[in-house]
Order: structure tokens, then C-alpha cells, then sequence
């Protein structure tokens, strides 16, 4: 018996383990279909594939092969384990061996994906017979490659801020390339929502205008993993019809997923044992069996943790740690440190890894027999890629849930069935949002001048037209010419708070080494002045955090304890534009300034995480200066009225409720994620002097989300109290009014009084015309 | 777009406008809305189209003192086909939306010089204007440039491509980095307006900021007034006529190197021409060296070291060592002694004092120098138990 089993079995027999598992569901193991390899595939590719052992391919695979062979569009759903690079390696060599000067560009969401996938490529898929040359291209691809990329590059492998800035707006360099470009391959597509996939849109529209310009129009291979409208998203993406191919071939392997809630050690107060002590002890026993496991934890500081504790445990001199190697895998890592580990895992070097999400996308670190999620990841697809970690051959894996005590993990351990019964995510992108759609307007003009007449690919002769009023293009000739000194690219985003990073400095004893680097975002939560930082399992403690050079000095160090940092928003109101009303409901549209201050933190001390002390941390606040709207609850109002029927004890949980609803419902009708939107419910607001919802951008400066809420108002609240009303669950969940929160000071979920005051309030809204 | 987004557009633009930093941008529309008359062509001025406007000066040849060294200007090429060129631009950063809207030309004929100049008056004209750009650089056997490498160069190729034109470029001579090699340590910096003011002692007057340069043209396209461009094209004419200057200057300084000139680098020079094989080259870093510049020692040790003239080379070292302590030249004395004289204890003296002496910040160097340290030690201990 494998020792998976054997540990199955064992557990089982535990009562003690037993007790604490809310459910066990085994996911039946799955044959594998298969197909031959194309008899068109280029016979150097199958004898490379032959040496890798590879005879045959999963059916999905061949399914790709196929439809780009017929020159179609496609999206390709890839669960982990299903042999996504050669879904598009393979039609992408094909056409390159074909047609010698054909180009290929492939794009990741992010920097060390696109790295990862380089190192794929030239290791796994190409051998020296292949003669296609990669290259990467991004922020970190040194000058003296770069010229060598654009002239022979055959496979451009880059990130959308690199297309975005770097080679859209200086394409007469990459004539060569564009001229004969034929693929594109969009990775984790599911990436592309929200905000941000508004912005892909929009420069999938400026890369194929440059590539017509250059008469050439290239195929799309889009991969996604599981979500609820893949297709559907890759086709708004690309805007061109797309081949939807989601019927995974690959075999898969028994797999029992397991959800643990800790014990209690505290009953009558309800506290539960830390997940943090909770997972670690899972894994130690997983590694002592022989089992390789992946630990996901939810924030770096953990992932450190949990990491040093397991080493910890295993610390033992005569038995070498009973030869069992576990790594912590973050990013901040440098980059040549993250590519140490994942070979070592690959390799088998390493029998475990604890890490955040960075290790939860297609980075490749072979199979592993185990996971173990110290809490629930935040969204279903997440928890299915982190669970999916473990598994890739076709032996039986195990991957059990660890929840925490935040209300999202309570509910979801104990009703394990909402987990298995849930749909997954949907993506939107809203590409004709005037914000985006603006922005990148100023850099397709100045990468090629727009024609009278002339789409993008929707009329925009209106939008150029004010742009023109404004002075940044000239209209003369029959064209909108670029007519500004700047590099319009520069000053655009496409994420929001892209900032630079801060450089971490170990300066112990006279050295001076950098081993590390955080977003100056997390920079003032984690490495204030005194922290402790933790690195691959050292302790260190911060010297000086300087947020303007981007450089914190650190020094090893070794107290008892670690740091955290308390967080404080807080919204003011820094303009109005003047209220105005809608079916009765005053909504005020303003300049609103968000403010996050780390002002103190806790000491905590290892192992017991009892609370040993604070600090004061001396940090200027982070702001975000962007737009809001008031949704007011003023008396008089329809939605006043409602609200002082609430007794007063209920109006803050209440709103907190309304809050919650809004931000599930009104990402589906502004086309946004979840994280584009803030909502934050008020009662008797300082500055209103009245109850009411904020609804703002999370991105600088606005981009018309909380401006638009107007709009979709009365399909968002529709929405809310459909949700509210018609949700299964039995007193609040996560996709609804959100689960029992332990912070309430009353027994039940204020679902039912949420749904009544909304239906009072609608109930006069309807009547308006 | 759909009907029901244009309906509220304005509304929606002018919130944009309150929130995104488009204040910034000039407030007046740079349509072309005036009527072709009303644009008065400036006197010395033809326009080649509605677009497109040329002008030709003529001026005695700043070339005709030029004593040619041969290490600038291949001798091969005959003078009157060498062709000056400077562009003004539509901003700094390049990029497919920066177009060249001035383009200056100059050229050697019998004992004239003669400048040419395009002027784009607005964006249409641009293809005509490169067409008549791409007759004059076919002609041409030697473009010469100052920074023309990397900006002028490269961003004319793009506007060849943008549209659609064929193009060639024939050899190209910068001057900015003979500028560089020579006056690195001399001069403040080594832009085209400082080599003048130093090196040519001709300062200019009055002349537009660069950064200022783009702008003048927006303005230009809005208000059509010539007048203010007369500025800009008397600058980018004086980059053309000072870059025949300069060349002048420096095959005149390669020329006679011996000559005592204003913030003349022997260092420079000397490593200059001794990289071309000139043997005055030698003269001056020795000359150098006698005037204490301690690059002359190091360069020239190394040079003498690569052809084997160990004794030189040595002399070098040593002469540096009794002055202060060199990592450099005591590593290598270190290391000659070492391996060509076998002196074991003398080598190991010498690396004690680098060790005693120098603050190494470098934990390698420190490292390899105590490695070495190492090895003679045992070295003569293995030579001790031997004998």
C-alpha cells in the first residue's frame, strides 16, 4: 500500500482527527482519453516528444491542435495536471517549422510567470532539433537581448505591462516581428476580469490595429482555468469569436478532499486552535509518512511561520531531520532563490514547501501527493487550483481544508455542501468603459494616427474628438495625429497601485546583501521600523523602513516573537458634486479620500501566538484619492424610512448585510471583480449626518465604477434583494448576506431583517416610473 | 458605441476631464482650422507643398581648415560626400508617435558650404518631406551626427517605416563619442552646447532650451505664426554649422596631438591614439605619467604586461607601489613575482601590505587576495620541507 493510503487509513481510525472533519468527500479517479499525435505534427517535434516519453495526447489537447489548425480562435479550460503548455506549444511549432520567418507572442499575467514559462519551454518542450529561438522580453530583459529578441525572438514570451508600454508604443522596432506575427497565446485568462481585463481588452485592440497596420492578423490560443464563463470571457477579451474546448482528457488519480475545522479549546467562548499550529502539525505528519506536501497559507508572514515551525519540529541532528527538506516560497523571494526551489521540488530535493498563492498558478513544481490549505483561500477556484496542487500523477492525493476563524471559513467548513454545490466565479471586462477606453485611445493615436472613420473597434470618432478639443491630437488631413510631447504610456496603469518595490537589505555585522523585495503597499504593514521579518525561515528585525528611497535595512535578530501590524481605513469626503435623486433615493457623487494607517502593532510570541506586547509604528498614512458615491439613508426617503423602522441595535449589522449584498451583486452589473468596488455602510456618517453606503473606486483617480452605480442602481438592488430572498442557505452565507459573524453581539444573522428592509424601501423605489 | 453612452458623453467627458490630469494639456484645440493664406511663409523660405517647406543657405566651408587624421572621417570618402544632419522633434522619450518636424542638412561643395532644411508644416506633409530626406541621404556616403547614434538616427528609421518608405543609411560618424572619449574628465558634460562654449570657445547667444523646442511647433500648429519658429530654425541651422566646427576641431587635435590645446586629457588622448596604434600615443601617457595622472601608469602597465615587456611593466607597478598602495599593480607585481620569478616571500611581503593598507570594501577581493595570501604560505612551506 502506498503510503498515502496508509496514512488515509490511519487517519480514519483517529477518532480525535475524526471528530474535527465536517466532511470527506473522495472524488472517484478518472480514465484518461487519449489520441495519436497528429500526423501533421513536424516529425522534430514527435521525436522530441518521444524522448520526454510522451506517445499520445490527451484528447483536449489534440482538440486544440485541430481547431487552430483550422484557424480558429480558442479557449482551452486547464485544470492543473492537464497538460496545458502543450495545448498551445504544439499548433504554435507546428506553424513555426512551417513557415520559417512566423512569430509567436506569448503573454503571462505576471513577470515570474512569464520567466517560469521560458525555462518550460527551453527545458521540457524544445531540444536542440527544434530550431525556434525564445526569448523573453520584459523589465527585466537586459539591453543587449533586447535587440536580439526583436530581431529573431520566433517566441516573444512578455506580460501585458511590457506590451503595454514597451513594445506597442515602439513597434517600427518589431517590424520584423509584427509583419509575420501569427499566434498569440493569452495564459490564465481567468486573470483578465474585472478592471484589468478591461484594460487587456483594450490592448489586444491597439496590438491588432499595429499588427493590420503591418498585414498581419494572428490567431488567438487562450487557456483559463475553471470558472463559471470561460469562454464567454475569452471571447470579450479578444473580440473575435471563439472555439471553446473544455472537456479535459488528462487521467486523474483518486482524490479525497478533506475539511478540517481545529478543535476547541475554549468551548464556551467558541475559540478554536490557531490554523497556523493546526496546519503545521498536519503537514509534519504528512512529510513523517513520506508524503510530499504543499502547504498554502494566506499571508507571507505565515507562510514563514509555518515554515520555521515544521522545521522546527523536524529539527533533529542524528537523523539529519529525518532527511526531510521543507522550503518557504513567497514572492519577495528573489528570483534566482525561486527558481532554486522549484527545480529542488521538481527534483525531489525537497519533500515540502509552505507558500502563499505564488505557487497556486502554473508555476511547475511536479507532482506532489499532498496539500494542505491553512484557511480557505478566498475564492472557490482558488481553493480547487490550490487542492489541485497535489495529484498530478495518477496516484491518489489528499487535500484537506484547514479553516480559520473568519466568519467566510466558519461557514464554509460547516457547510461543506455550499463549497461542492457552488458555481464557480464569472469574469467580465467592460472594455467600453470611458476611463480605459480613454487612456488607451492616447496610445493607439500615438502609435499610429486614427483615420476619419476609422473604429477601435467601435465608433470613437466622438471620444477622439474631445481628446482633439483638449489638445493632445490634431486633427488635419483626414487624421487624428498624436500632437503632445509625452509618451501617453508612461503615465497609464493597468493595474491599480503599481508602485515600486521596496529593496530588503540585510546589513548584519557590516554586510550588505540584498535578499529580498516587498510592493511598498505591504512594505508599511510588514516591514515597519522594529518589525520582525521573517525569511526562508531567518529572523530578522527592521532597522529602518525608507519609503522614499524604497530601501529597508534589516539585521538578523533572534527574540521570541513576531510582529503584526493593526489597520485602520477610514473615508472622508473631499468634494461633492451635488446630490441629486433617483426613484426617491438621494445619491451624492463625490471626491472621496481613503485613508490606511499603520499606526501600531502587536508582538506575538512563537508557538503560543499570545499577544506579548505593542508597538508604535511612525509611517506617514497610505491615501487613495478616487471617486464615491453616498447612497443616503436620510429620514424623509424611501430608504430612510425603512431604515429607522430597523431597531437600533440591528441598523449597523444591517448595513453591514446591504454592504455585503452590494458588493456580490454589483460586480455583475458594473463588469468589474470584487476588488475593483468598495462598499462601506455608515450609520449616522460624520460628514452627511446621516446613515448611508459609500460605494467607491479602488483605483486612483476613479474609473467610473461608483460614478456608474447610478445607472445599474435599480438592477443592483433588484439583484440584492433577490439574493437576499431567494438564497438557500439557512440564516446568511458568503455569497449572500455573508455568514454568522462571532464580532456581532447577538446570537443569529440578521438575514431575514436585512431582506424585510430592503423590501420595504424597493417596495416605494418600484412605484417611481 | 452604443446610442444610450453617446447620450450622456458629454456629461461623462467633462467629469473625466475633473478627474483624470488632462489639465495639464494645452487648453486650445490644435485643429487646423486657419486657411492656407493666412500662413505667411517666412523670407528665405519655398514651400515644396501646402506642407512642406525648404529652405538653402550658403556659407563659406568651416571644413576648409581641416586636416584630416583619418581617425574620424574614413579617408576614403570624399569630403563633399559627407552630409551633416540634426533633427527637431515632437518630444524626447521617442516612440512611434515622435516626429521629426525640422530636419537640418549640411554638405561641402567646392569651397561653399551648403545647408538645407525641411520644415514640416503640418502633419500631412510628412511623407514628401522624407521623400526629399531620402534623395539627399542616398546621395550621401557619410552621415555625420551629434547623438545622431541613438536618437536621430533610429528615430527617422521609424519614420521611414510609419510610412512606408524605403530607406537606406550610408556610414555613420558621431560625433559624441570622440566627445566622450576624449573630454569625459575635462569638460562638465559632454553635450553639443558645451563642446562649443569649451572647445570651440564660441558660445552660443540667446539660444532656445532643447526641452522648450517640441512645444514651439504645437504652438505653431495652433497659431500658425512663423515668426516664433525662426528661433528654432536658426538653432537646429547653428547645430549643423558648430558640428562642422567641431569636426574640424578634433581631426585638427588628432592631427597634431602634440599641440598644447585648451582642456587637452594626455590621458585620453594617449589611450586614444594608442588604441589606433599611433606611437605618439605612448609619448603622451608617459608624459601623462611625469605629470602624476595615476590612470596613464595603470593603463600603460597593463599594455606593456599584454606584450610581454615584463620590465616595463614591473618598473610601472613598483613605481605605483612607492607612491600608495594599488590593489592593482600589487596584485600583479604579486603575481609576476610569484609566478615569473618564483619569489615567493617577496610576492607574500607585497600581499600583507595590501592586506595591512588597503580598506577593502569588496568581501570578493578581499577574499582572492587572502586566497592568494594562502596558497604562497604554502607554497613555502612546501618549499621549506623540500629542501
Amino acid at each position: 500500500m502506498s503510503e498515502i493510503g496508509k496514512f488515509i487509513d490511519d487517519v480514519k481510525g483517529n477518532r480525535s482527527f475524526m471528530e474535527n472533519v465536517t466532511r470527506w468527500e473522495v472524488l472517484p479517479p478518472r480514465k484518461g482519453e487519449y489520441c495519436p499525435l497528429p500526423e501533421s505534427l513536424p516529425s522534430v517535434v514527435v521525436k522530441s516528444l518521444e524522448n520526454k516519453g510522451i506517445r499520445s495526447l490527451y484528447s483536449h489537447q489534440a482538440a486544440c491542435y485541430e481547431a487552430a489548425a483550422r484557424g480558429e480562435n480558442l479557449c482551452v479550460v486547464t485544470p492543473t495536471a492537464s497538460g496545458k503548455t502543450l495545448c498551445y506549444n504544439l499548433p504554435v511549432l507546428k506553424t513555426l517549422l512551417d513557415e520559417p520567418e512566423s512569430r509567436a507572442l506569448y503573454l503571462f499575467p505576471t513577470k515570474a510567470l512569464s520567466q517560469d514559462q521560458q525555462s518550460a519551454l527551453n527545458d521540457i518542450v524544445l531540444s536542440d532539433d527544434i530550431p525556434v529561438k525564445i526569448c523573453t522580453y520584459d523589465g527585466d530583459t537586459p539591453g543587449s537581448l533586447r535587440m536580439t529578441a526583436r530581431k529573431s525572438g520566433r517566441i516573444i514570451i512578455s506580460n501585458p505591462d511590457m506590451l503595454h508600454s514597451g513594445i506597442l508604443p515602439n513597434h517600427p522596432k518589431w517590424i520584423d516581428f509584427f509583419k509575420s506575427l501569427r499566434y498569440i497565446v493569452l495564459d490564465e485568462v481567468h486573470s483578465y476580469r474585472g478592471v484589468f481585463g478591461s484594460h487587456m481588452t483594450n490592448l489586444l485592440r491597439r496590438l491588432k490595429r499595429i499588427a493590420a497596420f503591418y498585414g498581419s492578423d494572428p490567431q488567438f490560443i487562450c487557456c483559463s482555468a475553471t470558472i463559471g464563463n470561460p469562454g464567454e470571457l475569452a471571447q470579450a477579451i479578444i473580440e473575435k469569436p471563439v472555439t471553446l474546448i473544455n472537456h479535459n482528457g488528462a487521467p486523474s488519480g483518486e482524490k479525497h478532499l478533506i475539511f478540517y475545522n481545529p478543535p476547541l479549546v475554549d468551548p464556551v467562548q467558541g475559540i478554536r486552535k490557531g490554523v497556523v499550529n493546526t496546519s503545521q502539525q498536519l503537514a509534519v505528519r504528512l512529510l513523517k509518512s513520506g508524503i510530499k506536501t504543499i502547504v498554502f497559507s494566506r499571508s507571507r508572514v505565515k507562510t514563514e511561520l509555518v515554515a520555521s515551525y515544521i522545521n522546527k519540529r523536524l529539527n533533529n541532528i542524528y537523523n539529519d531531520n529525518q532527511r526531510i527538506k521543507v522550503e518557504s516560497y513567497r514572492g519577495g523571494y528573489l528570483p534566482r532563490e525561486r527558481r532554486k526551489i522549484e527545480k529542488e521540488l521538481r527534483d525531489g530535493t525537497i519533500q515540502g514547501v509552505v507558500s502563499t498563492n505564488a505557487l497556486e498558478l502554473g508555476i511547475d513544481i511536479g507532482g506532489l501527493d499532498a496539500a494542505v490549505l491553512a484557511g480557505f483561500p478566498g475564492s472557490i477556484s482558488s481553493s480547487w487550483q490550490q487542492a489541485g496542487r497535489a495529484g498530478r500523477t495518477s496516484n491518489v492525493s489528499l487535500a484537506i481544508f484547514v479553516a480559520s476563524s473568519s466568519p467566510v471559513d466558519q461557514y464554509l467548513v460547516q457547510t461543506p455542501e455550499y463549497f461542492f454545490g457552488a458555481n464557480p466565479e464569472s469574469g467580465f471586462v467592460d472594455p467600453d468603459n470611458l476611463f480605459i477606453l480613454m487612456d488607451h485611445l492616447k496610445c493607439a493615436s500615438f502609435e499610429i494616427p486614427f483615420r476619419k472613420g476609422e473604429g477601435f473597434p467601435g465608433d470613437v470618432s466622438s471620444l477622439l474628438g474631445y481628446l482633439e478639443e483638449n489638445g493632445v491630437l490634431r486633427f488635419t488631413g483626414d487624421c487624428w495625429y498624436w500632437a503632445d510631447r509625452s509618451y501617453p504610456a508612461e503615465s497609464i496603469s493597468l493595474r491599480s497601485g503599481a508602485s515600486e518595490n521596496v529593496v530588503i537589505i540585510d546589513t548584519t555585522k557590516g554586510r550588505y546583501n540584498v535578499i529580498g523585495e516587498m510592493d511598498s503597499h505591504s512594505a508599511r504593514e510588514l516591514i515597519f521600523n522594529e518589525a520582525i521579518y521573517l525569511h526562508r525561515g531567518e529572523q530578522y528585525i527592521v532597522k529602518k523602513l525608507d519609503l522614499e528611497k524604497h530601501i529597508c535595512t534589516i539585521e538578523e535578530s533572534d527574540v521570541n516573537y513576531y510582529t503584526d501590524s493593526i489597520l485602520k481605513s477610514d473615508i472622508k469626503v473631499l468634494e461633492e458634486d451635488g446630490e441629486s435623486e433617483r426613484w426617491g433615493q438621494i445619491l451624492t457623487h463625490c471626491d472621496v479620500l481613503l485613508r490606511n494607517e499603520v499606526s501600531k502593532y502587536k508582538k506575538i510570541k512563537f508557538q503560543t501566538h499570545e499577544n506579548i506586547g505593542y508597538g508604535e509604528i511612525f509611517l506617514p498614512e497610505e491615501e487613495m484619492h478616487t471617486r464615491s458615491v453616498f447612497l443616503s439613508l436620510k429620514p424623509g426617503t424611501p430608504a430612510g424610512d425603512a431604515f429607522e423602522m430597523i431597531p437600533e441595535l440591528m441598523q449597523a449589522p444591517v448595513l453591514a448585510r446591504v454592504s455585503t449584498l452590494i458588493r456580490n451583486t454589483a460586480p455583475l452589473f458594473l463588469l468589474c471583480r470584487g476588488t475593483d468596488i468598495g462598499v462601506s455602510g455608515r450609520v449616522r456618517d460624520p460628514h452627511f449626518e446621516c446613515s448611508g453606503v459609500f460605494v467607491y473606486d479602488t483605483y486612483p483617480g476613479g474609473i467610473g465604477l461608483a460614478d456608474n452605480f447610478t445607472e445599474k442602481m435599480k438592477e443592483i438592488f433588484q439583484a440584492c434583494l433577490g439574493l437576499v430572498s431567494d438564497c438557500s442557505c439557512k440564516e446568511g452565507c458568503p455569497s449572500c448576506v455573508g455568514p454568522v459573524d462571532q464580532q456581532d453581539q447577538f446570537e443569529d444573522n440578521p438575514r431575514f431583517l436585512t431582506r424585510d428592509f430592503l423590501r420595504i424601501w424597493l417596495d416605494t423605489v418600484w412605484k417611481y416610473p | 458605441m452604443e446610442v444610450s453612452m453617446k447620450a450622456d458623453l458629454s456629461a461623462r467627458l467633462s467629469r473625466l476631464k475633473k478627474v483624470k490630469s488632462i489639465q495639464n494639456i494645452p487648453k486650445q484645440a490644435a485643429s487646423a482650422s486657419i486657411s492656407d493664406e493666412e500662413i505667411k511663409i517666412p523670407p528665405g523660405w519655398t514651400a515644396l507643398d501646402r506642407d512642406v517647406w525648404k529652405r538653402e543657405i550658403r556659407m563659406p566651408d568651416p571644413l576648409a581648415n581641416l586636416n584630416l587624421s583619418t581617425y574620424l572621417a574614413p579617408s576614403d570618402i570624399p569630403r563633399e560626400d559627407w552630409l551633416f544632419f540634426d533633427t527637431e522633434t515632437t518630444g524626447l522619450s521617442g516612440g512611434a508617435g515622435t516626429t521629426a518636424f525640422l530636419i537640418g542638412l549640411g554638405r561641402s561643395e567646392g569651397t561653399d558650404f551648403i545647408m538645407t532644411q525641411y520644415f514640416l508644416r503640418d502633419y500631412p506633409g510628412e511623407p514628401l518631406m522624407l521623400n526629399f530626406l531620402k534623395e539627399d541621404f542616398k546621395r550621401a556616403g557619410l552621415l555625420i551626427s551629434y547623438n545622431g547614434k541613438s536618437y536621430d538616427s533610429p528615430l527617422l528609421r521609424t519614420r521611414f517605416l510609419m510610412n512606408r518608405i524605403p530607406f537606406e543609411f550610408a556610414e555613420q560618424l558621431d560625433l559624441l563619442y570622440p566627445v566622450r572619449k576624449l573630454y569625459r574628465r575635462t569638460l562638465p558634460n559632454c553635450r553639443l552646447g558645451t563642446a562649443e562654449t569649451f572647445l570651440l570657445q564660441n558660445p552660443r547667444q540667446g539660444d532656445i532650451p532643447g526641452s522648450e523646442i517640441p512645444d514651439m511647433w504645437f504652438n505653431f500648429l495652433k497659431d500658425n505664426n512663423a515668426d516664433s519658429m525662426s528661433q528654432v530654425f536658426e538653432h537646429n541651422r547653428l547645430d549643423i554649422v558648430r558640428m562642422a566646427d567641431l569636426l574640424t576641431y578634433l581631426e585638427n587635435v588628432l592631427s597634431h596631438p602634440e599641440e598644447q590645446k585648451p582642456f587637452r586629457d594626455l590621458f585620453a588622448l594617449g589611450r586614444f591614439l594608442t588604441e589606433r596604434d599611433n606611437p605618439l600615443g605612448i609619448e603622451l601617457l608617459e608624459q601623462a605619467i611625469r605629470k602624476g595622472d595615476p590612470r596613464a601608469e595603470a593603463y600603460l602597465s597593463v599594455y606593456w604586461k599584454r606584450r610581454g615587456e615584463w620590465d616595463r611593466a614591473v618598473g610601472l607597478w613598483e613605481s605605483i607601489l612607492r607612491k600608495r598602495s594599488g590593489l592593482y599593480a600589487g596584485t600583479e607585481l604579486a603575481k609576476y613575482l610569484e609566478h615569473h620569478r618564483k619569489n615567493l616571500s617577496s610576492a607574500l611581503i607585497i600581499v600583507d601590505r595590501l592586506l595591512r593598507e588597503l580598506p577593502i570594501r569588496d568581501p570578493r577581493r578581499k577574499a582572492e587576495l587572502q586566497h592568494r595570501r594562502n596558497r604562497l604560505l604554502a607554497k613555502i612551506r612546501k618549499q621549506s620541507e623540500n629542501s
